[in-house]
């Protein structure tokens, strides 16, 4: 009798702990769906940027297979003017080493999105190479390594996401907003704990029938 | 005199339940094969709506994606969800309506041996024991005929 109470209630706290697998996985899936790698605003950087490669914002990141960046770019600033590009590793540090023109540097391929109400997203992303803002603007970018059309491909490794500017005014100071997320592991922990959740219930379901098929057959007998 | 002998010669050799065993496996029977028939609604009636949660789900994505909570690429990613798990709600009514169809073959047996064993119960009229018997009769010939004919397919709507 002891022994079956005490069934019965590790049964019920295993099936509360899949009901609360099963409403933690969308939630979980939602919240780290994307990785925050940076977020600041305004970052000041000097004009000497523009030319001085030394003197740019430089934000390192790694990408793994199929993972993306989401790089959130902006400017509301009178008289400045801000370009941002995503070059390899390799690239930056050979030009680091001379405090070569960013301007002269190629960047990676990515896609920038404008979010049309009513237009079809294929037509409102575009490839490009870099995005400059010149005192008002938001770029929407997303970067995997390359480009393919207007898809990015995946190409894992390590790049550095570079901002650079001018300001027109009498200051040499150049501001702008940036966010760089990444993909995070919200959905492969929202499909691990739907299926966890899921086998948990059907497990109890079983449970509940086999422990149903017994009472009866013992009733018939 | 002689009929009545050979029908208890028939009724003899099947197995047999008192009444209130009889009774639990009909009404056993029914509950497990009201409960598969209602899996099997539920399993058809997510296939058949498939496409209707498929263009919700599409306009979700186009809104989500207007208002900028993600891009081109994430849209594209959740668009190919979209159409798994459409494929999986059609699918899913292949498998579930195969386990429903099995389970409530075994219901109809049991609701079957239920009204043979009222049917060979000495002490229940002769009419009533034959009108089980008819009863038990078309239940046989229900089981067999949907379990062995695939075109055979008995439908309520």
């Amino acid at each position: 009798m002891k022994c079956e109470k005490k069934m019965e209630k590790r049964v019920k706290i295993i099936v509360i702990l899949g009901l609360i697998l099963l409403v933690a996985a969308p939630i979980l899936g939602f919240f780290l769906d994307k990785l925050l790698l940076f977020s600041a605003g305004p970052i000041p950087i000097d004009e000497n940027s523009n030319t001085d490669i030394q003197d740019a914002f430089a934000f390192p990141v790694s990408i793994e297979k199929n993972q993306k960046l989401v790089i959130e770019f902006s400017v509301y600033y009178a008289n400045i003017s801000a370009t941002v590009k995503i070059v390899g590793k390799g690239a930056y540090d050979a030009a680091y080493a001379t405090n070569a023109n960013p301007n002269g540097l190629t960047g990676e391929s990515f896609v920038y999105c404008e979010f049309t109400w009513g237009q079809s997203p294929s037509t409102s992303t575009v490839a490009s190479s870099s995005r400059s803002i010149t005192e008002d603007g938001y770029w929407y970018i997303e970067f995997a390594g390359t480009t393919s059309g207007d898809y990015v491909v995946s190409r894992p490794g390590d790049y550095v996401v570079i901002v650079y500017g001018t300001n027109s005014g009498s200051s040499t100071q150049v501001l702008f907003n940036i966010t760089i997320k990444a993909d995070g592991p919200g959905e492969f922990l929202q499909n691990l704990f739907l299926a966890i959740g899921i086998v948990i219930l059907a497990c109890y379901v079983l449970y509940f029938s086999y422990s149903y098929l017994n009472k009866l057959r013992r009733g018939i007998d | 005199m002689s009929e009545k002998r050979k029908g208890g010669f028939l009724v003899d050799s099947i197995p047999l339940l008192d009444k209130r065993k009889a009774m639990k496996f009909i009404v056993y029977g029914l509950i497990a094969a009201i409960l598969f028939g209602l899996i099997m609604m539920i399993s058809r009636s997510i296939a058949q709506n498939a496409g209707s949660w498929e263009n919700i789900a599409n306009q979700e994505n186009d809104m989500n994606y207007w208002n900028g909570l993600y891009g081109y690429n994430d849209y594209i990613q959740n668009q190919e969800n979209i159409d798994r798990i459409r494929y999986w709600m059609e699918y899913q009514d292949t498998i579930f309506m195969n386990i429903a169809r099995v389970g409530i073959n075994i219901a109809l047996v049991f609701i079957l041996i239920g009204f043979l064993s009222f049917a060979v119960t000495e002490n229940i009229d002769e009419r009533t024991r034959r009108i089980y018997l008819i009863i038990s009769g078309m239940i046989l010939l229900l089981i067999m005929f949907t379990t062995f004919f695939g075109s055979v397919v008995v439908s309520v709507s």
